[in-house]
């Protein structure tokens, strides 16, 4: 009892961490929730083996994006395609911002990568170092490098792509 | 444009467009159901093997029970072999419950997950397709074996037996028949199995293999 009030309290601190991923992968409110429940229950199962070796955001996240990643939709909701629709408006009254547009279109285009690349982008979002995103995914601190370089360049060119057809 | 230029914004938008969770929030989530798909083979395997033991305790009371001779082996081979079946579905359902928790690297934990269902699929497969042949031929040859007890005999009096009422050409054909009709049965169980798994199982070990081969790339 005492294991799961200290969790609680440690998994709402850290909440944030959860919405994130949420956010990255699931573009349906309701795909949210579900995966916000099962990256907790997960999360709960795994706090038994927890002993405090890493920070507890780095434990969650290597769980969270776990469970993401192998996370199982009984039934295919609508293509996960980010619509801009869903994000804030950005027209101001002196006409539409130029970089809330850029950064409408970078967004959509996170959207649109892979399932390992989202993992990627998320932790080089936390400035995680390079060795610490490869102790997480489980690869070399220079494969890492090749990665997030290779999804820069897809990043750049699709949110041009995107902006231009804006 | 480039990400980094963007870096705190993408930040504060992906931690946003949520409500925080309370305690009380939590706790309700905890006792909630998990519906991962390793927890969906956890139930399957626990349903089959408790399903089994119950068919299998008939099976073996058959063994014993029966009045033909041939009938008592029949189902005292095949009880065994569904116990042997049977303790292979507890070995998947240990190796099942050994990768339960999800705090292995990225790399590791979908190497887990494709090894389980990959091995599941295959000795799935492979038991439910040996079962077929076995209890078919098995079942024939005892037949054959038991022609000339009392109690086939019996059986032929009262006119159950087909091949007794035909002649010698009528009942070549209807054995070719038979045996085609059977090898059609099992080519197709073999196809539809083969295609049930992986309408359960296929496409979600694909799409794992996918992330696997980008993650090694």
């Amino acid at each position: 009892m005492m294991a799961q009030q200290e969790f609680v309290s440690l998994l709402k601190t850290h909440q944030n961490i959860v919405h994130k991923v949420c956010n990255l992968y699931m573009d349906q409110h309701k795909d949210r929730e579900d995966l916000f429940q099962e990256i907790t229950l997960q999360a709960w199962k795994a706090y038994q083996s927890f002993r405090g070796d890493a920070k507890f955001s780095t434990w969650l996240y290597r769980v969270a994006l776990n469970t993401a990643i192998t996370f199982y939709r009984k039934e295919k909701r609508s293509p996960s395609i980010y619509t801009t629709d869903e994000l804030p408006e950005m027209v101001s009254q002196d006409g539409p911002d130029p970089i809330e547009a850029q950064l409408k279109a970078m967004y959509t285009a996170i959207g649109e990568l892979s399932k390992i690349d989202k993992a990627i982008v998320m932790l080089y979002l936390e400035d995680y170092a390079y060795q610490e995103i490869g102790e997480m995914m489980g690869i070399t601190a220079n494969n890492v490098a090749v990665k997030m370089n290779r999804i820069k360049t897809k990043l750049k060119e699709q949110s041009q792509k995107y902006m231009e057809q804006a | 444009m480039d990400l980094d230029q963007f870096k705190t914004e993408l930040k504060t938008k992906l931690a946003t467009d949520h409500i925080n969770r309370s305690d009380a929030d939590i706790e309700q989530l905890l006792k909630k159901k998990t519906g991962s798909f390793i927890d969906k083979i956890r139930k399957s395997l626990w349903f089959e093997i408790i399903f089994g033991f119950l068919v299998n305790f008939g099976f073996v009371y058959a063994a014993f029970d029966a009045g033909m001779h041939s009938m008592r082996i029949y189902f005292g081979v095949f009880s065994v072999l569904m116990y042997l079946f049977l303790f292979f579905l507890i070995y998947l359902l240990i190796r099942t419950n050994k990768i339960k928790s999800a705090d292995q690297t990225i790399k590791e934990n979908l190497n887990s997950y494709i090894l389980l269902i990959d091995e599941f699929i295959k000795r799935y497969l492979q038991l439910t397709m040996a079962l077929i042949p076995i209890t078919l031929i098995f079942a024939g040859y005892l037949g054959y074996s038991d022609g000339h007890s009392d109690a086939t005999i019996n059986a032929y009096k009262s006119g159950y037996n087909i091949g007794a009422k035909m002649n010698g050409t009528q009942f070549t054909i209807f054995i070719s028949g038979f045996i085609l009709f059977l090898s059609l049965g099992i080519y197709g169980m073999y196809h539809f199995t083969k295609w049930y798994l992986k309408k359960l199982y296929g496409n979600y070990l694909s799409e794992l293999k996918h992330c696997m081969i980008e993650l090694q790339n």
